[in-house]
């Protein structure tokens, strides 16, 4: 096609490489939900799977920024960052300590990106996972808005909302995400989320047997009504240390009601104009 | 530039590492992430804000202007004019205004790939497409109407029985428009909006009010005469905004503390200027003068003008205040905590 051979679209279509959108495998009856379990108990900030997803997502660097509170420079998850250490120092009190996770898509159970998404570009595909297909998505933001962790962002370079695909491409392929692969610590586990599930809870009550009676578990169960998270977290201190919500809403919920009173409201108000242009007075007659 | 969003900018408490106010943590300091944003600011900027205006108008037009013919008769046949001739000048530039605040606007037909009433903004686009017809159906109409004596009795009829039965779907489909943008605001997790049961209704009363405001201006400036239409059209007018502002109490007594941006932010003086002052206390004052003649065409005039901005600027406002909304993190923390 000449089209594709005009340097000025060529460089546009580019601007996020494009990926191949993988076809379910038939049979994906049998495939378990895949996820991540991130363990921030052995989490040591290095940083590794910040790296390894920019390179093998080929995402453009997000400049040198400093932000002088913390090692954490990256500051929050965006279309560009879709692993993000969180680095809190906590001076003071019995001890002074480090807290590090790293932070990514929840890819949520019920997931209100996919909910609010108009075009149908985020779907779930075979592995469970919450997916924004780049062929579909036209940049209308709402799923941005819709997310209660901040997750997604869209992109200046192409107008589309970005984030973590849980390595989409690699699974298919039988690999693990990139950034579980080049986590030192197993910090960031990659598995099957029943069996992940299963493995915090027995590493949560080692931990507790150890003496850190700290630790508990973000998302493997429901947050207080928001459906269950398939990459979950093993935490030390409250969620908000990790810019994390406590209980996050879940905004497409309770949408019947609303609709209900504003068409109320509406019809209320109809009913009174047409009884206002029935009883007027017809002087002009 | 990539990363040169609103919230990466850092903020003066970021680095200070202001805390929230109840959770305290584990060593009794405040639970926080530096003041780092926990949640992303809406990518909406004026074209929403002006198709939140403009649709909602059009909504309230219509449903007038149908109303009038249906139960007011050949009295009030003006304001069915008026209404329809507004609701198409304000449907026109909605969807162009929706296209150009996509990311990908050679896109926008992506909206209508499927069919997920679940999505507000995918109920919303096929909602808006079935009313930009049934205008343009109601259009058409008035303008064979209008040509009566050069046509064949039949094609009027035929226009006039369409836009009929056209009510029966027309009409809900037209509520739609006028609150949908509400309620797709409620179903996001920006604080100031996340959740809200009030701000449909509230986008539903300001559209009636708007449309009514609007219909009241064109008939002013078209004709200097008394009228019954008139008459009715400030009862509805009226009550239209009455209800709008028992709307806007409820939603900014229901958001709490939430409401910060909206009532004290950038954007207060949208808010009490714009909408409270100029949207309902001066239209509603300037109709009680007691003025007559030529001065009170003129002053009805500027009433309802003024009830139009005050319609843009709520939107305005309700709009803008929810990026500094999410961008506070302070304000995500409290709105998730748990109930």
């Amino acid at each position: 096609m000449i089209l594709q051979q005009l340097p000025v679209l060529n460089e546009l279509s580019n601007a996020f490489p494009p990926r191949q959108t993988p076809v379910p495998s038939p049979g994906s009856d049998t495939q378990p939900l895949m996820g991540f379990f991130t363990d921030t108990s052995v989490c040591i900030g290095c940083k590794a799977c910040e790296v390894a997803c920019k390179q093998w997502n080929q995402l453009p660097s997000d400049g040198f920024n400093f932000t002088g509170h913390s090692y954490d420079n990256t500051r929050m998850l965006s279309e560009t960052t879709w692993r993000h250490v969180a680095f809190k120092e906590k001076i003071g009190g019995e001890k002074s300590r480090w807290l590090m996770m790293s932070d990514v898509c929840k890819h949520c159970e019920d997931a209100p990106c996919q909910q609010s998404c108009p075009t149908g570009s985020i779907i779930y595909n075979e592995f469970g996972d919450v997916y924004v297909q780049p062929d579909i998505c036209n940049g209308c933001g709402y799923c941005i808005s819709a997310c209660p962790f901040g997750v997604l962002g869209r992109s200046p370079e192409d107008g589309r909302a970005h984030k973590c695909t849980l390595c989409y491409d690699r699974q298919t392929d039988g690999m693990q995400p990139a950034c579980a692969k080049s986590c030192p610590t197993a910090s960031i586990q990659f598995g099957p989320v029943e069996e992940l599930r299963e493995k915090a809870k027995q590493r949560v009550e080692t931990l507790h047997a150890q003496g850190n009676t700290q630790a508990y578990l973000y998302g493997a169960d429901s947050l207080d009504g928001y459906g269950r998270l398939n990459s979950f977290f093993l935490l030390e201190d409250h969620p908000n240390e990790y810019n994390l919500p406590e209980a996050p809403p879940q905004p497409l919920h309770g949408q019947e009601t609303r609709y209900a009173l504003s068409l109320l409201t509406g019809l209320v108000l109809m009913l009174l104009s047409a009884l206002f242009f029935s009883k007027g007075d017809n002087y002009a007659r | 530039m990539p990363g040169d969003t609103d919230n990466r900018r850092q903020s003066p408490d970021e680095q200070a590492g202001k805390g929230g106010k109840n959770s305290a943590d584990s060593s009794g300091q405040e639970a926080s992430y530096y003041d780092v944003p926990m949640l992303k600011p809406p990518v909406w900027q004026w074209e929403i804000a002006t198709y939140f205006f403009l649709g909602g108008l059009a909504s309230g037009a219509y449903i007038l202007g149908r109303l009038a013919e249906r139960f007011g008769g050949e009295d009030y046949r003006e304001i069915t004019r008026a209404g329809t001739a507004i609701a198409a000048v304000a449907a026109i530039p909605c969807s162009p205004l929706l296209i150009k605040d996509l990311g990908d606007p050679k896109r926008f037909h992506h909206m209508l790939r499927v069919f997920k009433p679940k999505s507000p903004m995918n109920l919303g686009s096929w909602v808006l497409t079935a009313c930009s017809a049934l205008i343009g159906l109601a259009t058409v109409r008035e303008v064979l109407d209008s040509k009566q004596e050069d046509l064949p009795t039949e094609a009027v009829r035929v226009a006039d029985g369409a836009i009929n039965i056209s009510d029966i779907v027309g009409l809900p489909l037209m509520l739609l428009l006028g609150s949908y943008t509400g309620i797709l605001l409620s179903a996001t997790a920006t604080p100031v909006w996340s959740r809200n049961r009030w701000l449909g209704p509230l986008f539903i009363s300001s559209a009636m009010s708007t449309g009514a405001a609007a219909i009241s201006l064109a008939l002013e400036a078209t004709s200097e005469a008394k009228s019954p239409a008139k008459d009715a059209l400030q009862k509805v007018e009226t009550t239209a905004r009455v209800v709008e502002g028992a709307m806007l109490s409820g939603y900014l007594v229901s958001c709490g503390e939430l409401n910060e941006p909206l009532t004290k932010g950038k954007f207060a003086p949208h808010l009490w200027g714009g909408t409270v002052g100029g949207g309902f206390m001066l239209p509603e004052l300037l109709e009680r003068l007691p003025v007559g003649g030529k001065v009170r065409r003129w002053i009805k005039i500027i009433a309802d003008m003024s009830t139009l901005l005050g319609g843009l600027a709520l939107r305005w406002s309700i709009l803008f205040a929810g990026h500094d909304s999410a961008n506070d993190p302070e304000a995500a923390r409290q709105a998730s905590r748990p109930k």
